[in-house]
C-alpha cells in the first residue's frame, strides 16, 4: 500500500525518501513524546554527518537493523554508541572510537591555538558508578585508599534503597574536599584512569567563554553547556585544560550526541559546536570533542574542586520544546547575519 | 524526589509498574535494549536510566523488589539465547542485566538465574573468569568488544545473594584466580568481589549460629586460600591488605570484637595474615603475644576441610548440580609455610 506523504523525508539535511530509517523516524515524528522528536529533528538536519560516515560507519555498523520499528531504532542508537563510540580515542590503535574514522575529518577543528584553554564537566556520581561496575575496581579503590586516604564507596551488603550511591557519592565527595584540592585532583585521576580506554570522547567547552560566575556554580555550569541529563544531589568535577593536552578537536555531531535531546546541531559555517544552554538568556558557547584526558594531565588538568549539584529539577518536555524553539531562532537569526547574506 | 506526570522518568515507571504486575520478561528485555526508554542525554545505560526510574516511584524498595524475578526471567532467557554463540549484541543485554541485578534487592530466583548464566558463560567461553574478554569478529561487528563480563557477574553475584549457595563459587574464584599466572585489573576486581561475595553471605536463620553475622570460618577459610595464592607475589600482601580493609568496613564492629574473634586464629595464620591484621586492627593483641615470626614450619602439605571440594571448572554448573566431588581440598601446595589446620571440621563442631 503507498503512502501519501505531505512532508519529504531528509535525513543529515540530504534527500531521505526511501531511506532505511525512513519508516521509524517518521513514526517517532508524528508520535506524542517530544524528546524523540527532538532527537529526530537533530538526525534529519544535522549536515555534519557525511555520506560516508552514514553508509559506511552508521549503516554499515551493523547496529542498525533496516526497516526496524522506531524504538528499535533507539536500541540501534544505544548498540552504536556502546559498540562504535565506546572504544578508545587514541588515533594509533584498532579500532577506535567512531569519530576519529576518516569519514569524520570534515569534523576536524584545525587552527586553534594550542594554549587556548578547554573545560569539561563531569558528573561524580555517574564516574563513580561506572567505575564500581567496571574491571578495574580493585586497582581504583587500593591506589584511591594509598593516595588520598579515602575510601571508594562500594554498596553495603543487603542494601536495597536505590538511593544509596548519591548518599555514598556525597560522603565520598565530602571526604575528598576535607582533604583539599590535591586529594580531589589525585581522586579524579585515579577514577579516570578506572574507566578504561573504552570511554566515549570528552564533550568541552572553552574556558575563557565562561563568566567565573558560572564556572564556580554547578547550576552555573549545568545551564551554560546544556548539562540538562546531570540531576540534584550531585558533585561535579570540573577539568581545564590546553588544547594542545586535549588531542585533535572535532565538531560535535548527533551520531556523537546520539539520543540527546539537549544537543542541538550547529548550523553551516560552524567549524565548531554551539551548545544550546538549558536558559535561553545565555550565550552559545562553543563546543569541541576529544580523547578523553587520562594520566598526569587528568590530575593536573583537575580544578581540584567539586561542585554540588542542588536544587537542579530535570527539566520538562514543554520547556525543553521552548528552549529547542527559541535556540533554533537565534541559529537562524545568526546564520543570515553571518552566512547567508 | 518522587514521581510527577511530567518527569521524564514518569512513563518508564509506569511500564516498570505493568510488567511487574504481568511478569512480562519481554518488555523489560526491551527496556534493557534501549527501547521505550526516557531520552535524557549523557550516556546513560539503559539499565541505569530503570534504576533512576525506579527511584522516583512511591515505594522504590517495593517495586524494585517486583522487578528482580522479572529480571531472573531475562536472564534465564538470555542464557538460552547462548547456545546461538555469544554476540556482541547478546553480550550488551547481558551486561545491562548484570548491571541492574548488582543493583536490584537480593532476590532467590534472581541469583538463581545468575548461577545458571555462570554456568552457560563458563561453558560458551573456556576459562570464563581468566579469559574474558575475548575478541569478537561476529557477523557485521568487526572489533574487540572489551567490556568484560566477569566484574559485573562477579558483582551482581555478590548483592545478589539469599543464602550460601554461592559460596563455593567465590572459594573457587579465590583459589583459581589468586594461583593465576599473571594477574589483570579485571582478575584482581573478580577476586576482591569473590572476598566481598564471601562476607556478603547472609546469615543462614534456620542454622543454630544464627547470630553469626560475621562468619569467623568463611573469614578463615577465605583468607587463607587468597593467602595461598597471593604470598609469593610481589603485590600479595597489599591484596591482604584489602581484603582486611574490606572486612573491616562490611562489618562495622569495634578493635575488641575483632580481638575476640581474629585472635585466636592469629597463632594458625601466616606472617603475611598477621602482619595485615596488626596493620588493620592496630593493638588487636598485646605484643608479647603476638606470635609474629613463631611459626612452626610444616613440612608436608597442608590440608582442611573447607566448603570448596570441587573441581575448578565449570563452578557454576557444579553449584547448580551439587555434585562437587567430596574430596578434600589442598589449600597450600607444599611451601612449608602454613602450619596444619586444627580446627574441628564443621560437621564435628557443637
Amino acid at each position: 500500500m503507498s503512502m501519501v506523504r505531505s512532508k519529504p523525508f531528509f535525513i543529515f539535511d540530504r534527500d531521505g525518501a526511501g531511506h532505511a530509517w525512513e519508516q521509524p523516524l517518521r513514526e517517532l515524528l508524528d508520535g506524542s513524546d517530544e524528546r524523540r522528536r527532538a532527537v529526530v529533528e537533530n538526525w534529519q538536519m544535522d549536515h555534519r554527518v557525511s555520506d560516508k560516515r552514514e553508509t559506511e560507519d552508521l549503516l554499515g555498523s551493523g547496529c542498525f537493523t533496516a526497516g526496524g520499528k522506531a524504538e528499535e531504532w533507539f536500541s540501534s542508537l544505544f548498540r552504536y554508541r556502546k559498540l562504535r563510540l565506546c572504544l578508545p580515542s587514541d588515533t594509533a590503535t584498532d579500532p577506535r572510537s567512531a569519530y576519529l574514522g576518516a569519514w569524520n575529518d570534515s569534523n576536524r577543528v584545525h587552527g586553534i591555538a594550542p594554549f587556548d584553554r578547554l573545560c569539561h564537566v563531569g558528573s561524580l556520581k555517574m564516574i563513580t558508578k561506572r567505575v564500581l561496575e567496571g574491571s578495574t575496581t580493585a586497582d581504583a579503590a587500593a591506589e584511591l585508599r594509598a593516595k588520598t586516604s579515602v575510601v571508594l564507596p562500594e554498596k553495603p551488603p543487603g542494601e536495597t534503597d536505590p538511593a544509596w550511591l548519591a548518599q555514598a557519592v556525597d560522603q565520598f565527595a565530602r571526604n575528598l574536599t576535607a582533604r583539599g584540592g590535591a586529594a580531589v585532583r589525585v581522586a579524579a585521576r585515579i577514577l579516570l584512569e578506572a574507566l578504561g580506554s573504552n570511554e566515549p570522547p570528552w564533550w568541552a567547552c572553552f574556558s575563557g567563554d565562561l563568566s567565573k560566575v558560572e564556572a564556580g556554580s554547578a547550576v552555573g555550569l549545568c545551564k551554560a553547556l546544556g548539562l540538562g541529563h546531570f540531576e540534584s544531589r550531585d558533585w561535579l568535577v570540573v577539568w581545564n585544560y590546553e588544547v594542545r593536552v586535549a588531542g585533535p578537536l572535532y565538531r560535535p555531531t548527533v551520531a556523537e550526541a546520539t539520543d540527546c535531546p539537549f544537543h542541538y546541531p550547529s548550523p553551516p559555517g560552524i567549524p565548531f559546536g554551539l551548545i544550546m544552554p538549558l536558559d535561553p538568556d545565555l550565550e552559545n558557547r562553543r563546543e569541541v570533542l576529544h580523547r578523553p584526558l587520562r594520566g598526569a594531565a587528568a590530575e593536573t588538568a583537575c580544578t581540584g574542586k567539586l561542585l554540588p549539584l542542588e536544587n537542579f529539577p530535570p527539566m520538562e518536555d514543554t520547556q525543553l520544546k521552548e528552549l529547542r524553539g527559541l535556540h533554533r531562532d537565534k541559529l537562524r537569526a545568526w546564520h543570515d547575519r553571518h552566512i547567508a547574506l | 524526589m518522587k514521581v510527577t506526570a511530567s518527569s521524564p522518568f514518569a512513563s518508564l515507571s509506569q511500564s516498570l509498574t505493568a510488567l511487574t504486575e504481568s511478569a512480562d520478561a519481554r518488555a523489560l528485555r526491551a527496556h534493557l535494549q534501549g527501547q521505550k526508554l526516557p531520552l535524557i542525554g549523557g550516556d546513560n545505560d539503559p539499565a541505569e536510566i530503570i534504576l533512576r526510574a525506579l527511584g522516583e516511584v512511591p515505594d522504590p524498595k517495593e517495586l524494585a523488589t517486583r522487578l528482580a524475578p522479572v529480571l531472573a526471567q531475562v536472564i534465564n532467557e538470555i542464557r538460552d539465547n547462548l547456545k546461538d554463540g555469544l554476540t556482541p549484541i547478546l553480550r550488551l543485554q547481558i551486561h545491562q542485566a548484570l548491571l541492574l541485578a548488582a543493583d536490584l534487592p537480593p532476590d532467590s530466583e534472581l541469583a538463581l538465574s545468575l548461577l545458571r548464566l555462570v554456568s552457560g558463560l563458563e561453558g560458551r567461553v573456556s576459562d570464563f573468569w581468566l579469559n574474558d574478554p575475548l575478541p569478537l569478529h561476529d557477523g557485521g561487528f568487526d572489533f574487540w568488544l572489551k567490556d568484560p563480563l566477569g566484574p559485573p557477574l562477579a558483582r551482581a553475584l555478590v548483592h545478589q545473594q539469599t543464602d550460601a549457595r554461592t559460596e563455593k563459587l567465590w572459594y573457587f574464584l579465590l583459589k583459581s584466580l589468586s594461583h593465576a599466572p599473571s594477574w589483570t585489573p579485571q582478575q584482581r576486581t573478580i577476586l576482591l568481589s569473590a572476598w566481598r561475595g564471601l562476607l556478603y553471605i547472609p546469615p543462614d536463620l534456620e542454622a543454630p549460629q544464627a547470630s553469626e553475622i560475621v562468619n569467623t570460618t568463611r573469614i578463615d577459610d577465605g583468607l587463607l586460600i587468597l593467602h595461598a595464592g597471593v604470598r609469593s607475589r610481589e603485590s600479595g600482601s597489599r591484596m591482604i591488605h584489602q581484603a582486611l580493609e574490606v572486612l573491616d568496613r562490611t562489618f562495622l564492629r569495634p578493635l575488641q570484637f575483632w580481638a575476640r574473634n581474629l585472635a585466636p586464629l592469629l597463632d594458625r595464620w601466616p606472617p603475611m595474615i598477621q602482619e595485615a591484621v596488626n596493620q588493620q586492627w592496630p593493638g588487636l593483641t598485646p605484643k608479647a603475644d603476638r606470635p609474629l615470626g613463631s611459626f612452626v614450619i610444616a613440612s608436608k602439605v597442608g590440608r582442611k576441610k573447607s566448603a570448596l571440594r570441587g573441581r575448578f571448572s565449570s563452578a557454576g554448573e557444579s553449584i547448580i548440580q551439587n555434585d562437587f566431588p567430596n574430596s578434600p581440598l589442598v589449600v597450600v601446595s607444599g611451601q612449608g609455610e602454613m602450619p596444619p589446620v586444627t580446627r574441628l571440621p564443621k560437621g564435628m563442631r557443637p
